[in-house]
């Protein structure tokens, strides 16, 4: 049996251009959940991670067994699809088919993600089976994207298939991916993820992690950035999200969200400045709903995030699918009086934020927050 | 219903938290119902006094319940006084101009009163 501690494997090549940070909190003696860097041929490189769900002697058996499987990947050149249709098949068909009769036996089931970067041809490869999707930010400016979409993990059913996706290798970037305990305990926390793997990067080498305090399970959190040296991407993403026009009445909630967010990687944050964040990011929200996205269910607003990786600024990204505004309209300046119905939410915006964007006719909203100033 | 008291010629409503989308129509309709409350129009009192040291923050609905308050209060020979804890929302009310319509007084953190006027 693999001692659990030996499963994350983060065999990481010296002279690999990508930079790979692992934080692993496992809850489990019998962890299963595992990171491997594989260097392929042609300046390509694979990092693999998984999770077997369970954590009983088993677990460990099947993780082991695949990970004899990925080492084919580089020794023999098969290909990841292979590997994930494989082995599904055996453990579908095979392992779980054991079981078969005995209604209190679990499935046991393998998640997966297979990210080759490819630098020859600039691009970024997805194979994700089950496994949480990877986020990818390249900057405050630009949306940030998730790369994978709903699959299913290896071992439910035979056929299947697993999700794949390409996009094309910005020049720098930071790629994010975790499992399933992270975003549980991120949920546990009512913070996003994002702010969970900021705190979890910031605590790396701490032994005392009092927000770890009973996670539900294991942690395995990801970061790959690049380029390695220079010109690092001088921002974080620490929250994002996607608010249909309906949900108006959910402010407060979301709201909470941010709050805590930011509060959890910037405890010593003056409430005041705070506040102002939260207000401005309410305001461009509501105004994103009821006017870009008409209070329409089917039209959404979304909103990032970021902090600056010296943690003096954060930015808002605010955009929504509607046809956009005049934002220097004369309508939009100062209230002359009280008697004037201006809209307000972008007066108090202008006036609380440390800088402000319009883009994209209106539709796209960016804020900054200098972090050293009330 | 908010607390409220009237002495010294004073009528002061307090508001329990923020004021915001979520509940701007209900603060704004209580304040209103206490205001237009029978024994509490008649009275004697000439200072209109909101007490919002327990918000943190106000958005743009709330800042439209101070006004449409401003509003409703016009037919009563009263000033009205906004007070306030928070330096966000002093920053608000004055880029909105609010502080030149009302009063507007600013709690320090050693709870001394300091006055704020344009």
């Amino acid at each position: 049996m693999v001692p659990s501690y030996q499963n994350l494997s983060t065999i990481i090549p010296v002279d690999l251009p990508l930079s790979i940070d692992t934080v692993f909190h496992p809850v489990h003696d019998n962890s299963t959940d595992f990171v491997k860097c594989i260097p392929l041929q042609e300046n390509r490189y694979m990092v693999v991670a998984g999770d077997v769900s369970g954590h009983s002697p088993e677990s460990i058996q099947v993780a082991a067994r695949f990970h004899n499987l990925i080492e084919k990947i580089q020794e023999e050149g098969i290909s990841p699809l292979a590997v994930c249709k494989s082995f599904n098949e055996y453990l579908a068909t095979q392992w779980n088919n054991n079981h078969e009769g005995d209604l209190s036996a679990s499935i046991t089931s393998l998640a997966a993600s297979f990210i080759t970067f490819d630098l020859a041809s600039n691009s970024i490869q997805l194979l994700s089976s089950g496994f949480p999707s990877p986020t990818l930010h390249t900057s405050h400016m630009a949306p940030m994207v998730n790369l994978g979409n709903a699959s299913m993990p290896m071992g439910w059913f035979d056929p299947f298939e697993p999700y794949a996706h390409s996009t094309t290798f910005p020049a720098e970037g930071i790629l994010y991916l975790w499992s399933n305990g992270l975003i549980s305990h991120a949920r546990k926390m009512d913070i996003h993820p994002l702010s969970l793997a900021i705190l979890l990067l910031q605590t790396k080498d701490e032994s005392d992690t009092p927000f770890l305090k009973e996670q539900p399970d294991d942690i395995l959190l990801i970061k790959i950035s690049w380029p390695k040296l220079d010109m690092k991407v001088s921002t974080l993403p620490l929250f994002e999200a996607n608010y249909a026009g309906n949900t108006k009445d959910d402010i407060d909630m979301f709201q909470a969200t941010w709050r805590k967010s930011i509060q959890a990687i910037l405890p010593s944050l003056h409430k005041e400045k705070l506040n102002k964040i939260l207000l401005c990011t309410r305001e461009a929200i509501l105004n994103a709903l009821s006017h870009g996205c008409s209070l329409q269910n089917y039209l959404f607003s979304s909103m990032q995030m970021c902090i600056s990786a010296d943690m003096n600024s954060i930015f808002v990204r605010i955009q929504d699918e509607g046809t956009g505004f005049d934002p220097d309209s004369p309508s939009l300046q100062l209230a002359r009086g009280l008697e004037d119905h201006v809209p307000l939410g972008l007066i108090i915006i202008k006036s609380l934020a440390s800088w402000v964007e319009f883009s994209n006719n209106g539709s796209c909203l960016l804020l900054s927050f200098h972090l050293d100033k009330i | 219903m908010l607390d409220y008291r009237i002495e010294n010629e004073t009528l002061t409503i307090s508001i329990p938290g923020d004021i915001s989308s979520t509940n701007a129509s209900e603060v704004q309709a209580s304040i209103i119902q206490i205001v237009e409350t029978k024994n509490v129009w008649q009275n004697k009192w000439n200072h209109l006094k909101i007490d919002l040291t327990r918000a943190e923050i106000i958005d743009s609905l709330g800042i439209n319940v101070l006004i449409n308050v401003q509003r409703k209060v016009k037919n009563r020979p009263c000033d009205i006084e906004i007070v306030i804890a928070s330096s966000t929302i002093l920053q608000l009310l004055s880029y909105t101009r609010i502080d030149q319509q009302m009063k507007i007084t600013m709690l320090d953190a050693s709870d001394e009163r300091s006055q704020y006027s344009s």
